[in-house]
């Protein structure tokens, strides 16, 4: 998946404000990767961007070769607030992502079924959104997402919602369910603020930053799976991460005071 | 006719008014769908629909009745036209509330929820019957009862409208009560009435009711942006603990949430707690097939209104202006003297809301009491019994206080009775979403009862008092429309001065000119307030009493 120089302006009411300015980047087969940036630099847009969901106002996103044109199933979004149809069951909500091939139901069901086992899920077919708890709230998302047969998965801050112990297990997982035999992702692009969540999941770490917000770092992680906190290294990436942060966010800041 | 034969009749004309309310409402809810979302994808049908619909929900519907009827028996001959004419009354009685539900269903779908539905690509069908309709569910359900009463007490007053020297009949149960009082079938008429109250009963408990238990599996997390900022969960997930009560499988709810709260006020409370919530969100990505497709319904349905009334205005309109040059001191003075009565019957309704509010909501064993009374109540519409019960009261009242005060006394009662169900409503609901933790510091703090009241209850509730009034005066004007004027045993009328008595005066007379007049002069009058009263009431209300945590809007 490659990204050419996108930008991207809010309309208010006082004239467009520019968020995102000629970002560009590429992300490989087998990649995890994050983005990481202060609040309001305009990550989730660039995801909805990604996603096809928005037109950027110049540049283009390109996967496999094709111009992303609209939404389509080939990239899947993971969301914070799990966005599951609250009418719909567990499976039912699985079963959203399959209804563009035309399938028979029988089919749909047992796929959808699979995805929700690969997940952990089995048994919950029948239950409704909110008699599952957040994690397995999650999952759901993640059985739909996976179901759709993406090659790009995107997520954006999947596991903000949740408690820090749930959130916990679910990064131990999230790995081996999406790269696995079952599964089409080809890479996985995650938005987060939790710089160790970052360390721990990525291959690549993107910094934004700056108002509007273009690329100011792309680290490469290269630690051993699974990786612990505890080690010293993973400390020293941390540390890394720390400081470009702080440094982007001097950087929104200082734009700002210019802009006044 | 024997007494089982009357028990008949009655039913089949309770089941043929109750049929008709059902239809609109359906024809509503359908509809619904289709502007509702046209307006909350495209920017200048979302501007028309919104004042629209803001102007005519304030609209006495009823008043205009007689200008309706005669659009409709003129082009339709005949009793289709007569019944045509009292469903399209009904039609605008219920309509708003719904329409306004559902477009605001729409308009608040997270923005995750339609990313999904973008992203794999789900059709314009699967769509509306996956998203758009489902999220509407809760809405329609909170508005359903509501439109219930509002439809039955249109409809049992329009069944019978006599215009000129022509009386126009639809078979119901209102025109039947009516025609019973007036050959003096006392008997009749009130055993028709309480089949008219024990099929009430029948209706909000056996099917709307179940409709509304049944609407919880709908009812997630309209608010999932609220809970992203934390606090404003405890009221809807109060209410949705409620509303839940009734499904089996709902079992992780702590026993605290299951506050005792009936089904009317429950629904309620949820359309008008997110009526409350709804904030504007950005114009979504579509595709632009679908954006026209329901752009196209919706604007259909919409020019076919406005046409409607505009055509029975367009051949008369010299001699209603002469009409109006002629009279309108009249006119002025009497629509002055019926906003008075108004203002006094809301003034009063509020008064009498406030306590029994207050009670409800720091008593619950009181609540749990009162609130089903109201439930039913409210239901029954005034309209049906008031041919009973206006003479023998006015009767007995007049020979204590004279004729004049006696009737003063039955419009009040009987707007006061159209109206102070859905004020004592409003404020319920705004008390009921004050977040807890502020009752708390109340009581920590060891607040007087005055202080709780004037410092919280009442402020607190201020939001959704006033979100609920423009509607409530509708329902007074309909009050006073039923009141001001009527007819008693042998052909004798009773009336007072006042802007719909005169209105009244006119239809039984066949005075269609001064009727539009009339019209005319009232429509304009609910458009100005509507513009200049209502909205910078509701700006006033959200700016001053929003309360952080509780409601936003």
């Amino acid at each position: 998946m490659e990204l050419v120089d996108i930008s991207f302006s809010y309309r208010t009411e006082r004239g467009p404000l520019q968020v995102l300015r000629g970002v560009s980047f590429t992300v490989y087969e087998k990649q995890y990767v994050s983005i990481v940036a202060p609040t309001g630099t305009g990550k989730t847009t660039l995801l909805r961007i990604i996603a096809g969901l928005r037109k950027p106002d110049t540049g283009k996103v390109i996967l496999m070769g094709d111009e992303v044109k609209g939404p389509t199933p080939k990239i899947s979004m993971i969301f914070q607030d799990f966005a599951l149809f609250p009418w719909l069951t567990a499976l039912e909500n699985v079963e959203i992502a399959l209804l563009h091939k035309k399938l028979s139901k029988d089919d749909r069901v047992k796929l959808a079924r699979r995805y929700l086992e690969l997940v952990g899920l089995g048994g919950f077919e029948n239950y409704y959104p909110r008699e599952l708890s957040g994690g397995m709230k999650q999952r759901v998302a993640i059985a739909r997402a996976l179901a759709a047969q993406p090659i790009l998965l995107l997520m954006d801050e999947p596991f903000a919602n949740l408690d820090a112990i749930t959130a916990e297990g679910l990064k131990s997982e999230i790995y081996n369910m999406v790269f696995n035999e079952e599964s089409t992702v080809k890479a996985i692009l995650m938005v987060s603020h939790n710089l160790g969540e970052v360390v721990e999941l990525s291959d690549r770490v993107i910094v934004l930053g700056g108002r509007p917000a273009t690329v100011i770092a792309d680290i490469s992680i290269d630690l051993p799976r699974p990786r612990s906190p505890r080690d010293k290294e993973f400390q020293e990436y941390l540390d890394m991460l720390y400081s470009e942060i702080s440094k982007s966010m001097e950087l929104t800041s200082v734009v700002k005071v210019n802009s006044k | 006719m024997s007494s089982l034969g009357v028990v008949a009749i009655s039913l089949l004309a309770t089941l043929a008014t109750f049929t008709r309310v059902a239809v609109t409402i359906i024809a509503s809810i359908i509809t619904g769908w289709f502007l509702g979302y046209a307006a909350a994808k495209n920017g200048l049908v979302e501007r028309v629909f919104l004042s629209v619909t803001q102007t005519l929900e304030a609209v006495p519907v009823i008043t205009f009745f007689p200008i309706v009827l005669v659009f409709f028996i003129s082009s339709i001959r005949g009793y289709f036209g007569v019944e045509l004419a009292v469903d399209f009354l009904v039609f605008t009685a219920v309509v708003w509330n719904i329409w306004v539900g559902e477009y605001e269903s729409i308009k608040t779908i997270s923005q995750s929820l339609e990313d999904v539905a973008n992203m794999y690509k789900l059709s314009f069908i699967a769509k509306f019957s996956k998203l758009y309709i489902p999220a509407t569910i809760p809405r329609v359900a909170g508005n359903v009862l509501v439109s219930f009463a509002d439809g039955l007490f249109y409809i049992t007053v329009s069944e019978v409208i006599a215009l000129g020297t022509k009386s126009y009949h639809v078979f119901g149960i209102g025109s039947l009560i009516f025609s019973w009082v007036n050959m003096g079938m006392w008997f009749d008429a009130i055993v028709a009435l309480m089949v008219l109250v024990i099929m009430v009963i029948v209706a909000v408990f056996g099917v709307l009711r179940p409709f509304v238990n049944w609407a919880v599996k709908y009812s997630y997390d309209p608010y999932a942006e609220a809970m992203r900022t934390g606090v404003r969960r405890q009221t809807p997930s109060r209410i949705r603990a409620s509303l839940a009560r009734n499904m089996r499988y709902i079992r992780r709810i702590t026993a605290a949430e299951r506050a005792l709260i009936p089904t009317f006020v429950r629904a309620t409370s949820y359309s008008i707690y997110h009526r409350l919530t709804v904030r504007p969100r950005p114009v979504n990505v579509l595709t632009r097939f679908d954006k026209y497709i329901a752009v196209g319904i919706g604007s259909l349905l919409f020019a076919f209104i406005v046409y409607g009334i505009y055509s029975s205005w367009s051949t008369t309109w010299l001699p209603i202006m002469i009409n109006i040059y002629n009279n309108w001191v009249t006119y002025l003075y009497y629509l002055g003297l019926d906003w008075f009565r108004i203002l006094l019957v809301t003034v009063t309704a509020m008064l009498v809301a406030i306590p029994v509010n207050y009670l409800m909501v720091t008593r619950p064993k009181l609540e749990a009491m009162i609130l089903p009374i109201l439930e039913v109540l409210a239901s029954i519409p005034v309209s049906a019994y008031l041919p009973l019960v206006a003479i023998p009261f006015v009767t007995y009242l007049a020979i204590r206080l004279g004729l004049r005060i006696s009737l003063e006394i039955l419009v009040f009662i009987v707007a006061f009775l159209s109206t102070a169900w859905y004020v004592i409503y409003n404020m319920y609901v705004g008390m009921k979403t004050i977040p807890r933790s502020l009752w708390d510091v109340a009581n920590n703090l060891n607040l007087s009862t005055w202080y709780k009241l004037t410092k919280l209850a009442i402020p607190g509730a201020m939001p959704a008092t006033i979100t609920g009034l423009a509607s409530t005066v509708g329902s007074t004007w309909g009050g006073l429309e039923i009141a001001e004027y009527f007819q008693g045993i042998n052909g004798k009328v009773y009336m007072v001065n006042g802007y719909t008595a005169l209105m009244d005066y006119y239809t039984a007379t066949g005075n269609i000119i001064g009727l539009e007049a009339m019209s005319l002069i009232l429509a304009i009058n609910v458009i100005l307030l509507s513009v200049f009263l209502w909205r910078s009431l509701f700006a006033m209300a959200r700016q001053r009493y929003r309360m952080e945590g509780a409601i936003s809007m």
